[in-house]
């Protein structure tokens, strides 16, 4: 399991320079693009807020290879040194159900992607969109379904 | 009240106190603080640990063991935040200062009018900052001198703002964030320079103390904690006690290869300054990562004490508490430096409670360990050897890469984490908040990843032997042992002030503020704040010529994580393994910061 762990964590390092390489040709990259998605469910002047579904979350977050790699992605990627085993600490607990920047799949991958204000990183460009969409997944899992740990 | 020891030395102690009206004069050839301390300024309150001696005793004495009971809240003050508040108050002429845990506002209040604010100065820090700090965004205090109050920011400037005015004097710029830096410490006053230092042990950096100059702001040297002797600033001058401290270079050949990189020993925790010696001792934090099986080696210069020259950082001695630290035992609690005779000799000291569960005796000019003794149960070591200085572990608690250790005490917060103790000069006894914790571990596998947390173990704490998490205890310094001990339920994460009144005050993390007999241990008096306490007490005169006593209230930290960041109870290992130990503290406490002013009517 340990080296699963690590191998997914190299192999990480090295998507990252891919992922960094894939910024500047979009070509490809189009199927794990972030779709356009509100963090809130008001809008002025009787509009509707962007729900942003995606394909790519949708499938995703049924697919549990995908969500079993986001969780080794988890580790590999230190997101556990923040949120522990999802409870929480130097980062927010993702354990709610209600997240302050939202708890769709797109909402959590768009958190991944771009980082927020408070202390969370942006890990785009560090890891490749495909594992963020795969890390969502895994996230989403924690509140669905949250266990003590 | 625990009965700690219940053998024969435990009745004597009671019986002798019972006999005597202090036991300052059972104690009358112990300990003294330095010369140094004598100073007529107990009306004010200028810097967190009193003195430069961090004896954190105050000579005023109209609030005492008789009247106590009459304390009533004189004025209150939102500060507005919800992170924990383990800051100090300042009392400078008739105002007084706090700053709050992150944004780290510093606030002005006026004494002659109840505290109302007179102003605010707002240093701006990064919000992304809240994401590198590894245990609550907190901040310890700032100093007073020459006019200015000079703090650190949870983004990495040392800032001085104008005592009168509120204006920025300076701000210098002495860590990066994004590689996991943050400063939470109260800078240490040093004539004309302040030491600060770095916080981000379980980020992987690479830590380091620094002075600065306090009129511009200049940084004058900067000593890191790892890597080749001229970045450690060690020079001729060096001169460690014990030869596991000598070599060329150690910094480095006590890590594999290049990991002194990012192995941690930043300093976060307290310092002190001898004027008579002039030399400044500070603690160094853990070594990362936690997974102890990533770094054999001593790990200098982590876990351990710094003598350094003031003016050049040049260091003097060191000792490592715990080499090649396996348990997250940082080196950075208060020394606090007094001089006694020692079998016969009259010795300058320093009395440091370590993380590791011992409460040390030092010759400070020398770095000397003449004493050692344990004021928690400790299954993790038997001991230090006093002609190696070593620390001894205990194989079988040796944390392992894949496997689950149990019961390892102290716990990575250790018997003690960063809540100052206090010495008085009457009772000559040492009063030590203190934690009753330990705990179960896993080694994981971890990368380094720059701004990221480097740990790479899985924890659960838990409470020691006894059930209770946290432990107020009076502790005879000449024999090492403890002479009563209060117990609590958790942690005591507050510091503490011992006063000529023969009163002590403290906090609890349920949010009671305790004024308790120096003498006995008996409970005098409490008052139920509004959030648990985390904060360091300070007492001072008003400009009424009354004596009042000032603590925030605000409860978070390391231990109050499961509060202030709002963390799952059902993941134990959340907040680095502490949340596991707190699970019942959401139930009765919620966050808000106020700082509360007490006199007698």
């Amino acid at each position: 399991m340990k080296y699963v762990a690590l191998l997914a964590f190299c192999a990480g390092l090295i998507l990252a320079a891919m992922a960094r390489a894939q910024e500047s040709s979009p070509s490809g990259a189009d199927k794990y693009a972030l779709p356009p998605v509100s963090l809130v469910p008001i809008t002025p002047g009787g509009g509707t807020p962007i729900e942003g579904k995606s394909k790519i979350g949708e499938e995703y977050e049924k697919s549990p290879e995908h969500i079993q790699a986001g969780k080794l992605l988890f580790s590999a990627m230190n997101c556990s040194g923040c949120h522990s085993s999802g409870g929480g600490g130097m980062g927010l607990n993702l354990m709610l159900p209600t997240k302050v920047y939202g708890s769709s799949i797109e909402n959590l991958a768009a958190t991944i992607a771009e980082g927020r204000p408070n202390g969370m990183p942006s890990f785009r460009g560090f890891i490749p969109m495909e594992q963020i969409w795969e890390l969502a997944a895994y996230v989403k899992t924690l509140s669905v379904n949250p266990t003590d740990k | 009240m625990m009965e700690w020891n219940k053998g024969p030395a435990w009745y004597a102690a009671v019986f002798t106190a019972s006999l005597l009206t202090s036991w300052a004069f059972f104690s009358a050839q112990a300990q003294t603080p330095p010369t140094f301390t004598n100073t007529n300024d107990d009306k004010e309150w200028t810097m967190p640990a009193k003195n430069v001696a961090s004896t954190r005793y105050s000579s005023l004495d109209q609030i005492n063991s008789k009247n106590v009971k009459d304390l009533k809240v004189a004025f209150t003050f939102s500060t507005g935040t919800e992170k924990g508040a383990e800051g100090a108050p300042l009392v400078i002429g008739d105002t007084m200062y706090v700053v709050t845990p992150y944004p780290n506002i510093l606030f002005a209040l006026d004494l002659t009018k109840n505290g109302a604010l007179k102003w605010r100065y707002d240093p701006k820090p990064s919000p992304a900052a809240q994401g590198e700090a590894c245990c609550d965004v907190v901040n310890r205090g700032a100093v007073f001198t020459d006019g200015k109050i000079i703090y650190n920011t949870l983004d990495d400037y040392t800032v001085a703002v104008d005592a009168n005015t509120g204006k920025e004097a300076w701000r210098t710029k002495m860590g990066e964030i994004n590689k996991g830096e943050t400063m939470t410490m109260a800078p240490l006053l040093m004539k004309d320079k302040v030491l600060v230092g770095d916080s981000g042990g379980e980020m992987g950096v690479r830590g380091w103390g620094a002075a600065l100059d306090v009129k511009t702001g200049k940084i004058v040297w900067r000593a890191y904690n790892t890597g080749p002797d001229k970045d450690v600033l060690i020079g001729s001058d060096f001169k460690p006690f014990y030869d596991s401290e000598k070599g060329k270079d150690l910094g480095v050949s006590t890590w594999p290869a290049d990991s002194w990189q990012h192995g941690g020993g930043s300093v976060w925790g307290w310092a002190s300054y001898d004027p008579d010696l002039n030399l400044v001792y500070y603690g160094v934090s853990n070594p990362g990562p936690w997974n102890s099986s990533l770094r054999p080696g001593d790990n200098k210069w982590t876990a351990g004490l710094w003598a350094r020259n003031p003016d050049t950082g040049q260091a003097r001695w060191f000792y490592q508490y715990s080499p090649h630290d396996l348990y997250d035992y940082d080196g950075v609690n208060e020394v606090i430096l007094l001089d006694m005779d020692w079998q016969g000799q009259p010795r300058k000291v320093l009395v440091h409670p370590d993380r590791n569960g011992y409460v040390y005796v030092m010759d400070r000019t020398t770095g000397e360990v003449l004493s050692a003794n344990p004021f928690q149960d400790i299954t993790s070591s038997t001991g230090v050897d006093l002609k190696t200085g070593r620390l001894q572990y205990v194989a079988a608690k040796q944390p392992k890469v894949g496997e689950t250790v149990t019961d390892i005490c102290p716990a990575p917060p250790g018997a003690k984490d960063w809540q100052p103790s206090a010495f008085s000069n009457k009772s000559k006894l040492l009063y030590i908040p203190h934690n009753n914790l330990c705990f179960d571990t896993k080694e994981l596998d971890v990368g380094y990843i720059e701004g990221t947390p480097y740990v790479g173990t899985e924890v659960h704490m838990h409470a020691g032997h006894g059930g209770n998490r946290g432990e107020y205890a009076a502790w005879d310094i000449a024999n090492g042992k403890k002479v009563w001990a209060i117990q609590e339920n958790f942690p005591v994460w507050s510091g503490t002030v011992v006063t000529a009144g023969d009163v002590a005050f403290y906090g609890t993390m349920d949010g009671w503020f305790k004024a308790i007999d120096a003498n006995s241990g008996d409970l005098l008096w409490q008052f139920k704040t509004g959030s648990g306490i985390i904060g360091q007490p300070v007492t001072y005169l008003g400009p009424d010529g009354k004596q009042y006593v000032a603590i925030l209230s605000g409860v978070g930290g390391w231990s109050g994580a499961i509060v202030a960041g709002q963390i799952d109870r059902r993941d134990g290992t959340a907040a680095l393994g502490f949340v596991n130990a707190m699970k019942d503290l959401p139930d009765v406490t919620t966050t808000g910061g106020t700082l509360y002013v007490f006199a007698i009517p």
